[in-house]
C-alpha cells in the first residue's frame, strides 16, 4: 500500500485529564495511516482503556505513562509502559455476555474491550520497570480507507 | 480538551430528562454518576438519557449506566437511551448492554417506554 512507517512517542502525567489528548494523537496517526473509521474508533478506545486502567488501578501516584505509537506498513502498534504493579492480564476481561455483572473486577471491562478491539495484545511485567502492554491492529484485518 | 456537558430537567410526567454532550470517559464519568445519583435522591427513577451528541464512551462511562439501571429498576423505574450516537451504540453492543437497555428514537417514544 506504500504507507510510510512513522513512530510517535509520548510521555504524559498519570492523570485522566490526558485521556482525550492520547485518543486524539493515536486516532490522528491511525487516520494518517488510512485505517477506516471503525478501526480508528477501536484503536482509540483500546488505548483509552489501557491508559485509564493504568491511571486508576496500576500506576503509582506522581508517575508518568510512556506511549510509543508505531504506524507500520503492515500494522498499527501501541506500546504502553507504566511503573505499576503486576496485574492478572490473562484472567481479566473474560466476559460472558449471557451473565450480568461477571466482569466486575476493576479494569475488567476495559481489558475485555482491548482484547476484542485489537488483533494482538501482549502483556509483560518487568521487575524494576513495570507493566508493558503492546496492542497491535493489523492492516490486512482492518478495513482500510481508500481516500488517503 | 473537550469535556462533558450535562443538562437535565424534570418532565411533567414524572420522568427526568438528561442530555449529555462530549466525552464520557474515565475523566468525566463521575460527573454523570453524580447527576444521576442527585436525581435518584429526588425519588425520580425514570430517566430519559439523550446520548446523540456523545462522541465517545468508555467502559467507565458505560459502567455508570450499568450501576444506575439496577437502582432504577429496584425502585420501579428504568433508563431509556434516546438516540445514542453510533459510537455509543457500538460500545453498548460490544458489552452486551443493548440487550438490557431500552432505546428510543424520539422523546415521545421514550416516555411511552416506561
Amino acid at each position: 500500500m506504500g504507507y510510510k512507517s512513522e513512530t510517535v512517542e509520548l510521555t504524559v502525567p498519570r492523570d485522566t485529564y490526558y485521556l482525550a489528548f492520547i485518543r486524539k494523537v493515536t486516532g490522528d496517526l491511525a487516520r494518517k495511516g488510512g485505517f477506516s473509521a471503525e478501526a480508528l474508533g477501536q484503536i482509540e478506545m483500546a488505548i483509552d482503556e489501557a491508559c485509564a486502567n493504568a491511571i486508576l488501578y496500576q500506576c503509582p501516584s506522581g508517575s508518568m505513562l510512556g506511549l510509543r505509537v508505531e504506524l507500520g506498513e503492515e500494522d498499527f502498534c501501541i506500546t504502553l509502559k507504566e511503573r505499576g504493579r503486576r496485574f492478572a492480564f490473562e484472567e481479566l476481561g473474560v466476559f460472558n455476555l449471557d451473565q450480568k455483572n461477571q466482569c466486575s473486577e476493576p479494569g475488567g471491562l476495559g481489558i475485555f474491550i482491548i482484547k476484542n478491539f485489537m488483533d494482538e495484545v501482549t502483556y509483560e511485567h518487568r521487575e524494576g520497570v513495570g507493566n508493558i502492554l503492546r496492542m497491535v491492529k493489523f492492516r490486512q484485518r482492518a478495513a482500510v480507507s481508500s481516500h488517503y | 480538551m473537550p469535556d462533558l456537558k450535562l443538562s437535565s430537567r424534570a418532565m411533567a410526567n414524572g420522568c427526568f430528562y438528561l442530555e449529555a454532550q462530549g466525552f464520557l470517559d474515565a475523566h468525566t464519568y463521575e460527573d454523570m454518576d453524580r447527576l444521576i445519583q442527585n436525581i435518584f435522591a429526588r425519588n425520580c427513577y425514570r430517566l430519559i438519557i439523550k446520548l446523540e451528541r456523545v462522541d465517545y464512551i468508555s467502559s467507565a462511562g458505560a459502567g455508570v449506566f450499568v450501576g444506575a439501571i439496577g437502582e432504577s429498576q429496584q425502585n420501579g423505574g428504568n433508563l431509556v437511551f434516546l438516540s445514542p450516537s453510533s459510537n455509543v451504540r457500538e460500545v453498548f453492543d460490544l458489552l452486551g448492554l443493548s440487550q438490557i437497555f431500552l432505546f428510543a428514537d424520539t422523546l415521545e417514544q421514550a416516555v411511552r417506554s416506561f
